[in-house]
């Protein structure tokens, strides 16, 4: 009889690589200042500054505009309240993000920063391509202490001066009363709006914290808006001083209207209004104002909810959680939830790459890969490459991944056959966008390796079994769709069989470097074939039963 | 009986001292924002304000050598803390704006005036609370033989009661207790203080000494 012996796919050929990214991030400098222990981390591609065991900033080497945090995106949002910014004041420099971006975009706004630490000035100018001028101006000391003394009136007020730790958060409490809020208030002029990055969430974790500084906001300013971070677990609390209430229509038209007139030229600015949320935290009663005479900001901080597990958690920068660097780093948040940031970002979506089928980039966000991954190659989980997994197998490419998930067009009702589990990667993204995934793997120990991954992870729509792929799983049949993961000379017929009619199959065929990625509907009982790549996985190799 | 009543003494003079200085430096942060010299300032000055007190202490120790002439230092002390948060503003206020505006404030004025507003607003509240160790050192100690061991079991009291202070304040007080009533209770501890002192004082000649061990000749 003959067997399958379903080894997962090597590295794909003809595919665009964008960066190829080390994964190893090196500390290419480090010193410590009266406030905190700094670190500049290198991985070739990005540099990232850490404040002790904080991610302060993250920036793209080959372009300083990009791969900075997503919350700092949302200090662009009140453009959409006020279209006559020309003044602004960031509290809080670290890699400078917010200030580069403003500089690039808005040539007729001038940015005033405030940042405590001098060596973080320095740091910014050697590390993170922050230069000085008449529109970027900095001055060293105290925020609260600046804007007290200041007679200068501004557009907008940034406040980005927020910590976490793993020894809980450093939120600076003079910066959050409602004494300071009416200073800022005092220094705004007419349609003046406060951006605040809290790190926390709207229930839950640091549920209390976000809540307090909504509701003190709110004794200051006439409407509060709220938006919350996809990638972490940031909260950029808008205030403004205009009394109307905006409505999302409205912010929409506005949006487009700034967008389509060139005023705004943010990639994405748009796709971030759908972040906004106008109702105000479930338990705003509960929380209190914060005023200098009682800030409880750490008994807030640390009372608040548990962080949640590890598999649905984000982390959180400026004040967030590291990649996966060095072990000495250690932080409270997920340390992979930038780097699966940053994969889907670079590796899979536009404009590097074509994933554009948003579910698919969802799941490719959402599930932890270096849980499917050994120990000791965790480091690389979110590089663009596959790794081995033992056994002579591999965890593939997650461009691989996202694109042949992508190409069998999954739907919630689905249900889908594997062939070759391998790490059981490929069926956790696909358990994230369909109702039920059979996988099969001819690997025994392999087999239940990845069951017993899956099952711990909570993926309980996964059925997984030891056996032979060739046959299909014809108790289980038709299928919606079939995802085959090791290359066969031609297509096994009893898979043909098991599909549905108007079912897809995705499937490498040929041998050694030859190979095709091929998509197969069924239609009327025949199969439309379409090829779509040149690939080499490595082959559905046929050997004798006893 | 002497020791014991000494001990709690300082023990609680200790923990107001450290209450103050943790809190003390939050007070500040809205004024001088919460810079790395505010920390240091409120640490020099409270150091400044022992070696003051102990140096002090121990002079008027030797000098009045009554339990009652404490309560003239920590009545004043405690009315000062008792009205802290009515005059501490204003002061601290005083200080920040006699800089012109539109000017960046001197790099020495940067350092100095952080120390200078935490010294008038904390240093003499806490150099009286420092007099009473030396104080109740003289005081309970009666034979120089058991200076040593006197001194020993009363500074250590009073590190204690400062080593009580610094986690209550930081890990308690602040989450749960207004700055403003902090500084409220902490004078009315103070003032407590005070009258105990003054009730004690008769009685405190007529309690036992320590058991006098005699050296053998």
């Amino acid at each position: 009889m003959i067997a399958l012996r379903a080894i997962l796919l090597a590295t794909a050929l003809a595919v665009p690589a964008r960066s190829a990214s080390g994964g190893i991030s090196r500390v290419i400098h480090e010193v410590t200042s009266p406030y905190h222990h700094i670190r500049v981390l290198d991985d070739g591609n990005f540099r990232t500054l850490c404040f002790d065991d904080a991610l302060e900033t993250s920036m793209s080497i080959q372009n300083p505009l990009t791969g900075h945090y997503e919350y700092t995106e949302y200090f662009h949002m009140p453009w959409l309240w006020n279209t006559n910014i020309s003044k602004v004041l960031i509290i809080g420099l670290g890699g400078g993000s917010a200030q580069r971006s403003f500089e690039h975009y808005y040539p007729r706004v001038t940015v005033d920063s405030v940042e405590i630490d001098p060596t973080v000035l320095q740091i910014a100018n050697d590390y993170f391509n922050f230069r000085e001028s008449e529109r970027q101006k900095v001055h060293l000391e105290d925020g609260r202490v600046y804007l007290r003394r200041s007679t200068a009136q501004y557009d907008l007020i940034v406040l980005d001066a927020y910590v976490q730790g793993r020894y809980g958060s450093c939120l600076p409490q003079h910066l959050a009363t409602q004494e300071f809020f009416q200073i800022a208030r005092d220094h705004l002029t007419t349609n003046g709006i406060v951006a605040y990055n809290v790190i926390g969430n709207v229930t839950g974790w640091h549920a209390e914290i976000v809540g307090a500084i909504y509701r003190t906001l709110t004794t200051v300013f006439p409407q509060v808006y709220l938006f919350r971070c996809n990638t972490s677990q940031n909260i950029v609390l808008i205030a403004t001083k205009a009394r109307g209430r905006a409505e999302i229509n409205g912010l929409r038209q506005r949006a487009h209207l700034l967008v389509q007139s060139g005023r705004i030229e943010l990639p994405g600015f748009l796709d971030r209004l759908s972040s906004i949320q106008f109702a105000p935290p479930a338990n705003l009663a509960r929380c209190p104002i914060l005023t200098d005479d009682f800030a409880p900001v750490e008994g807030l901080a640390g009372g608040g909810g548990k962080t949640e597990s590890s598999r649905s958690r984000a982390n959180s920068p400026a004040g967030s959680a590291l990649p996966p660097v060095d072990s000495r780093l250690r932080v409270e948040t997920d340390p992979f939830a930038t780097p699966r940031a940053r994969m889907v970002t670079d590796q899979l979506a536009p404009p590097g790459r074509g994933i554009t089928n948003a579910q698919v980039l969802h799941a490719m966000g959402k599930v932890p890969r270096q849980e499917f991954i050994p120990a000791q190659l965790r480091s690389q989980a979110y590089q663009d490459s596959p790794l081995p997994i033992g056994f002579n197998q591999t965890i593939s490419q997650p461009y691989i991944v996202a694109f042949m998930t992508e190409q069998l067009r999954p739907r919630p009702t689905d249900r889908v056959l594997e062939i070759g589990t391998g790490s059981g990667y490929q069926a956790a993204i696909l358990s994230e966008l369909v109702a039920q995934v059979y996988t099969i793997e001819i690997v025994p120990e392999l087999a239940r390796r990845a069951a017993a991954d899956l099952s711990r992870l909570g993926y309980t729509n996964v059925f997984p079994r030891a056996g032979d792929g060739y046959n299909g799983w014809p108790e289980a049949s038709p299928f919606d769709a079939i995802i085959v993961t090791c290359a066969p000379d031609k297509v096994p017929q009893p898979l043909v069989e098991q599909l549905k009619e108007g079912g897809r199959m995705i499937i490498p065929i040929g041998s050694g470097f030859d190979q095709q990625l091929v998509l197969l509907t069924k239609r009327a009982g025949i199969l439309e074939r379409r090829a779509m790549l040149p690939v080499r996985f490595v082959p559905m190799t046929r050997a004798l039963k006893p | 009986m002497r020791r014991t009543l000494a001990a709690t003494l300082v023990f609680i003079g200790g923990f107001i001292i450290m209450v103050l200085e943790i809190v003390g430096a939050r007070f500040l942060a809205k004024d001088f924002g919460s810079s790395f010299h505010v920390w240091v300032s409120q640490i020099g000055v409270v150091l400044i304000a022992l070696a003051v007190g102990y140096y002090v202490g121990g002079a008027l120790g030797d000098r009045w050598q009554r339990l009652s002439g404490l309560a003239f230092l920590l009545f004043p002390a405690g009315g000062l803390l008792l009205s802290l948060p009515n005059w501490a503003d204003w002061l601290i206020g005083w200080i920040v704006t006699r800089h012109p505006e539109e000017q960046a404030i001197p790099p020495l004025w940067q350092k100095l005036d952080p120390v200078l507003g935490s010294a008038l607003v904390f240093l003499l509240p806490c150099v009286v609370l420092a007099t009473l160790s030396p104080y109740m050192i003289r005081l309970a100690t009666h034979n120089i033989a058991q200076v040593g061991r006197s001194s020993g079991f009363i500074i250590a009291s009073s590190t204690v009661g400062s080593i009580a202070g610094v986690f209550v304040a930081g890990f308690l007080l602040i989450d749960r207790v207004r700055l403003s009533d902090i500084f409220r209770i902490m004078g009315g501890l103070t003032v407590i203080l005070g009258i105990f002192c003054l009730v004690f004082d008769r009685l405190w000649l007529a309690l036992p000494a320590a058991r006098v061990t005699q050296p053998k000749t």
